[in-house]
């Protein structure tokens, strides 16, 4: 196996290796699970693909070569950024906060995590807004992925 | 906190989505780099996260990836622009605003030329042979003369 093959291989697995690549080839790799975010934070279509054009062209510039967490890892984040950052701009994030002391468990990790992940609420906010301490807000989002590991 | 409790407390899954404060982030990340089971933990999380939406995964129209090509185009051509400018203005161009050219030093001794060169080089190599021909024959040619000449001179002084 060639280098450069081999170096291919090892940014599809989502090694860490700072492996230079451009947004298109990450694109490819990546594209389906950025617009699955960004649909998620974005729901209408035109913006989500404008976010997601914005995204990679930040990506050629500004690659994830960092060597903190996994490619995958890095896009999933930076497309959550950028689809809070347009949805901050269209206003669209009315509270939609939930009941909270009705839901089941499971509802009240999916409830957090949709604040935090998906409305970008601080960890503090949804605290405060829930009346929980601030742990309970971490152990909720490690309780939906819990879920769904077990599902 | 135990480590048990630090791993189980929901901090690393926020951490890798980007959801913490950076104070929180310097610390799983100093963390990581101290503990090995903090580290591994960390990895198998990120499989899960990435396994996650990878299920959720939702494939983007075409035309994103066209857009995203001619972008990408766009800023090469004007990033190798503005470096031409640069370069050419005398300025120094920092490591980082230079395009990604890879350095190759030569020791070949040939050279390549066209291939109308070949008839032009023997035209000259036949060419200059006709001259130096010539010139030796006009040489002894002149020479036999002036020979002939003084010879003539002498014959002339005798009667």
């Amino acid at each position: 196996m060639s280098e450069f093959e081999s170096s291919n291989l090892q940014l599809s697995r989502g090694n860490k290796s700072p492996v230079s690549t451009n947004g298109l080839s990450l694109y490819d790799e990546y594209g389906s699970i950025a617009y699955g975010i960004i649909l998620q934070i974005v729901p209408q279509n035109q913006i989500a693909q404008e976010v997601m054009i914005d995204l990679f062209d930040s990506l050629t510039v500004n690659p994830c070569v960092e060597n903190k967490v996994s490619i995958a890892v890095c896009i999933i984040r930076k497309a959550r950024e950028k689809a809070l950052i347009y949805k901050e701009k269209l206003e669209v994030g009315a509270s939609t906060v939930q009941q909270f002391s009705t839901e089941s468990a499971i509802e009240q990790s999916k409830i957090i995590f949709d604040l935090s992940f998906r409305q970008g609420k601080t960890a503090e906010t949804i605290a405060d807004y829930l009346d929980i301490p601030k742990a309970r807000v971490y152990k909720a989002i490690s309780e939906y992925f819990k879920t769904f590991r077990h599902s | 906190m135990k480590k048990q409790e630090y791993i189980q407390s929901g901090i690393l899954e926020s951490y890798l989505l980007g959801i913490v404060s950076e104070e929180e982030r310097r610390e799983v990340e100093q963390q990581a780099s101290i503990d090995k089971d903090i580290a591994e933990a960390l990895k198998v999380l990120e499989i899960d996260i990435t396994d996650f939406y990878t299920k959720n995964a939702v494939p983007p129209p075409p035309i994103i990836r066209e857009t995203i090509a001619l972008n990408a185009q766009h800023a090469e051509i004007v990033k190798s622009a503005h470096y031409q400018q640069k370069y050419s203005s005398g300025q120094q161009a920092t490591q980082d605003e230079q395009p990604r050219y890879l350095e190759v030093e030569v020791n070949d001794t040939h050279i390549k030329v066209h291939k109308y060169w070949r008839p032009a080089f023997i035209a000259v190599f036949i060419l200059s042979k006709v001259f130096l021909i010539s010139a030796l024959y006009l040489y002894f040619k002149a020479d036999s003369l002036t020979k002939e000449n003084e010879r003539l001179k002498q014959e002339i002084k005798l009667k």
